[in-house]
């Protein structure tokens, strides 16, 4: 793991989904998936570039997951939160990423 | 973060699907099975963990969990027992390998095979996740942990384990006789074997008796084996030291080993063994041996007690404090060497006493040698049996003090002043100085021997600290009562004889013995204190008005003193209230017959103590009293100070007579004086047959007075004194002989029954109505300052009271009884 700890303490990783769209996003809001903490925090080929690609996710979608991970970062400690947005058809799909990430 | 329950039951499949619906099982558990052999082969780095994630997240969503679970164990097994297994026992077969290195080998595998298995893990995370905990599976992470246990350790009858065990026993064997070993290398090892869970079995779980929870290889294999080894080596070590027959170097090398081991159980070994080892050790070291260790005649604990080896007592209490916080073991030999060291008490007076005698004696016998030589004679007094007995009384109590003083060091340097030792010792003490029925007179006669004679010219402190002392005595008298019934007989013959050193120290007694137990104890005490001093006023008064009176004269003290050829007559008396003073009212002294000098006096007084007290009844006692006379022997004239009955005998029979050659028989003095015969058989002897005042000349010259007796004034008396003082048989304060003591015993057990019947009316009073078991408890803690009342005598005296209709019981509960206004 020891050629990875340099990429790790990079405070930002690229996610990038299956139409080849590529987030930038902070490292913090994507540990709160388990299982992009999975991939981060082993020693595989996705810590050393911190870069994910997303087989499973739309550049739609993954821009959805992105905009939800932030959102549970900002409220995750606090009480009176605003609904969180969900395009009705949308729904299932974004039912199946999360249970794919853990989130 | 979405609900588990919505997870759990999604069959709900996106409307737009990316991927294939069709999921190629083979070709997914392929990537995967390569991607395992990959991480055990650290080459991680180039795999795509999402890739991995993937398929096996596909394999998952699509009921292939069980496969994929199943397939990865049986790899992860493989790996094991094929590689690493063989591996390691190429290693143990290998020459060129020691221990160390195979124990390193070993602890590598293991980090590397954790290694895999976090990384293994984290790309099954789904499988964990969904199908591992929907089926109560363990987690892939334990699974890989149980497949290193079974497939490496445990493998082939736990070849790998056994080894393992040995090698690690071994070191701890070798640390404990001093080697060096790799403290790092055992430690990982045993966490290692904490890691590995045991699979909870109830039939051996039942049979080691521990929790079925938290069971791991290391409790279930290694501990037991390291128990078994720790107890082997610790009964070794007890052994050989038991050989060596030595308390000291016993307590002294166990006290290193344990900590030793200590340092070593904490270097090396779990939490959860610590407390087991250490009662191990306890256990094999102090608690089965300790005992009989103190009990050792040459090197035990009653030899550093003696020695006061503070250091190494103070080792044992904490040796014992280990396995035993009320230190029972150490009370109990405490107890019984004490009561060991009492015995020795009273042999050690006795010789101590003789080893005086025998001084005494020779230097007497010297004296007398030398005095022979001058041609002179010299008679050898024999100290009588009696002083002997008070002599050892007051070693006895000086004795009981130094042992007790030992001890109290001991407890506060070496026992850390621990309550219950303390008691224990003070409960001790108490025993065997109750077991002693005279010791309560024996303190009463050292403290009248501190202050009648010892106390001299001591400092302010050394007098506070003997009688400080004396109160620590005092505490452990079970029986107050008889103790005060001496202290009062004692103090009123040093009253009366004025033999105190000083009534200040006399008074401070008095003063701490109020504080120790209260004043309702002191109060006749010091009524005999306020006697003494009034009557000293009292005295002087009487005298000078005595003395003035010659100046106007009455009739009476005109004729005495021309009969006195012109001297004064002087009184002082002690007017004794009754009930403070422990003598009684002798009766038989009113008949005596005066002399005419003493008779005036005597009735001059009545007249006098009447005009200054209307209606108080004076009784002589003239059996306490001395007599200052002069007396003219053809040579020489004495100044003789003896007993008032002495004296009486001589003014009475033998003064009258101008001529000297009067003879008295025993009858006639007996007729003459009217003093009771043994009263007068003892005042006879002191002036006739005692060689030092030898006033009388008795025929025949025996020893003991018979009837028919003929008594004259011993015309050749002689003594180099003008001034001579005549000793009374059996003054001063004397251990009592067997029937004084019945006696004693006996007015005790009087003023007892009067004060149990007191509380019991004084109780009854306040409470008017009492159940039998309450009112028996009240009049013993009542009575507990004074004495230890029996529940039957205290029943004694309730019957009593009950036919004195004090009480009566009552009609309903025979139990209770009701007080009687």
């Amino acid at each position: 793991m020891s050629d990875s700890d340099e990429e790790k303490t990079s405070p930002y990783v690229t996610l990038i989904s299956n139409d080849g769209y590529s987030f930038q996003i902070t490292r913090e809001a994507a540990m709160i998936s388990g299982t992009l903490r999975g991939m981060l925090n082993t020693s595989f080929q996705e810590s050393s570039t911190n870069t994910i690609k997303m087989h499973e996710l739309d550049s739609q979608l993954l821009e959805k997951v992105v905009e939800y991970l932030y959102y549970n970062l900002k409220y995750n400690e606090l009480v009176d939160v605003p609904e969180f947005d969900i395009p009705t058809e949308m729904a299932l799909e974004l039912l199946v990423a999360a249970d794919f990430l853990d989130v | 973060m979405l609900p588990n329950s919505t997870r759990g039951r999604t069959k709900i499949r996106p409307p737009r699907k990316i991927l294939s619906s069709e999921v190629d099982v083979e070709k997914s558990w392929a990537v995967l099975q390569k991607a395992i052999e990959e991480i055990q082969h650290k080459n991680a780095s180039k795999l795509s963990f999402e890739e991995l994630y993937r398929n096996a997240y596909n394999l998952v969503l699509r009921k292939h969990g069980k496969l994929l679970y199943d397939r990865v164990e049986g790899q992860i097994r493989k790996c094991l027992s094929e590689q690493v297994r063989l591996g390691l026992l190429n290693k143990l077969a290998s020459s060129g390998i020691d221990d160390r290195q195979f124990l390193q080998a070993l602890n590598k595998e293991w980090e590397d095979h954790l290694l895999s298995m976090r990384m293994i893990s984290d790309v099954l995370m789904y499988l964990d996740r969904v199908y591992a905990k929907e089926s109560h599976l363990p987690l892939i992470y334990d699974v890989g942990l149980n497949a290193f246990r079974d497939s490496v350790i445990k493998y082939n009858n736990n070849e790998i384990g056994d080894k393992i065990i040995t090698i690690i026993i071994d070191y701890l064997n070798r640390s404990r006789l001093g080697e060096i070993v790799d403290k790092f290398i055992i430690k990982a090892v045993i966490y290692m074997f904490e890691s590995l869970t045991e699979v909870v079995n109830i039939d051996i779980s039942s049979v080691s008796g521990s929790a079925n929870y938290g069971e791991n290889y290391y409790l279930h294999y290694f501990e037991p084996r390291l128990m078994l080894s720790s107890h082997e080596y610790f009964e070794d070590k007890s052994i050989e030291l038991l050989d060596q027959r030595s308390g000291v170097i016993y307590i002294e090398k166990v006290t290193q080993l344990i900590q030793d081991e200590e340092s070593r159980i904490q270097m090396y070994l779990p939490d959860v063994s610590a407390p087991k080892m250490l009662e191990l050790m306890d256990n094999d070291l102090i608690s089965r041996n300790l005992e009989s260790i103190m009990m050792f005649e040459t090197d035990g604990l009653k030899l550093w007690i003696n020695d006061d080896n503070y250091t190494l007592l103070q080792l044992l209490f904490k040796l014992i404090t280990r396995v035993d916080s009320e230190h029972e073991m150490l009370k109990r030999r405490l107890r019984s060497i004490i009561l060991e060291n009492g015995e020795e008490i009273n042999q050690l007076s006795n010789e101590q006493l003789e080893q005086e005698v025998t001084q005494k004696k020779q230097e007497e016998e010297k004296k007398r040698i030398i005095a022979e030589a001058h041609g002179k004679k010299l008679v050898v007094r024999h100290r009588s049996s009696k002083e002997q007995a008070t002599r050892y009384a007051i070693r006895w109590i000086h004795n009981f003090l130094s042992l007790k003083r030992k001890y109290d060091l001991v407890a506060e340097k070496s026992f850390d002043n621990n309550i219950g030792i303390l008691e224990e010792i003070d409960a001790a003490f108490s025993t065997f100085f109750n077991s002693n029925n005279k010791s309560a007179e024996y303190l009463s006669l050292f403290i009248d021997d501190c202050i009648r004679r010892s106390l001299k010219d001591k400092s302010s402190d050394e007098v506070e600290q003997t009688l400080n002392n004396c109160i620590v005595v005092f505490r452990f008298i079970k029986d107050k009562d008889v103790f005060e019934k001496y202290y009062k007989n004692h103090l009123a013959k040093r009253l009366l004889q004025q033999k105190s050193l000083s009534s200040e120290i006399e008074m401070n007694m008095i003063t701490k013995l109020k504080q120790e137990i209260g004043s309702s104890f002191t109060a006749r005490l010091e009524g005999m204190f306020r006697d003494i001093k009034l009557s000293q006023e009292l005295s002087s008064d009487f005298n000078n008005r005595f003395a003035r009176q010659d100046v106007g004269e009455t009739d009476a003290g005109a004729e005495i003193r021309q009969k006195n050829h012109g001297r004064k007559l002087e009184l002082d008396s002690s007017i004794l209230t009754t009930s403070f003073w422990p003598m009684p009212i002798n009766k038989s002294m009113h008949s005596i017959q005066y002399p005419d000098e003493l008779q005036v006096l005597k009735d001059q007084y009545e007249v006098f103590y009447d005009i200054k007290h209307r209606g108080r009844n004076l009784t002589w006692a003239p059996n306490f009293g001395t007599v200052d006379i002069r007396i003219h022997y053809p040579k020489k004239t004495y100044e003789v100070n003896m007993a008032t009955l002495a004296a009486v005998v001589i003014l009475k029979c033998f003064n009258d007579s101008e001529d000297l050659r009067n003879k008295h028989t025993f009858e006639e003095i007996q007729g003459i004086t009217q003093i009771p015969v043994p009263e007068l058989k003892r005042h006879l002897q002191s002036i006739s047959v005692a060689s030092r005042s030898r006033l009388l000349k008795k025929t025949p010259m025996s020893r003991d007075i018979c009837a028919g007796d003929l008594f004259e004034i011993n015309e050749h008396f002689k003594s180099p004194q003008t001034r001579i003082k005549v000793l009374t048989v059996a003054s001063g304060s004397k251990v009592e002989d067997d029937l004084q003591r019945s006696e004693t015993m006996e007015i005790i057990n009087k003023s007892r029954i009067m004060e149990t019947e007191a509380a019991v009316v004084r109780i009854m009073k306040a409470r008017r109505e009492l159940k039998h078991q309450e009112l028996i408890n009240e009049v013993i803690k009542q009575l507990l300052n004074r004495f230890k009342p029996q529940p039957s005598f205290i029943k004694q005296r309730i019957e009593d009271l009950i036919e004195k209709e004090y009480l009566k019981r009552d009609e309903k509960d025979r139990s209770i009884y009701q007080y009687l206004a």
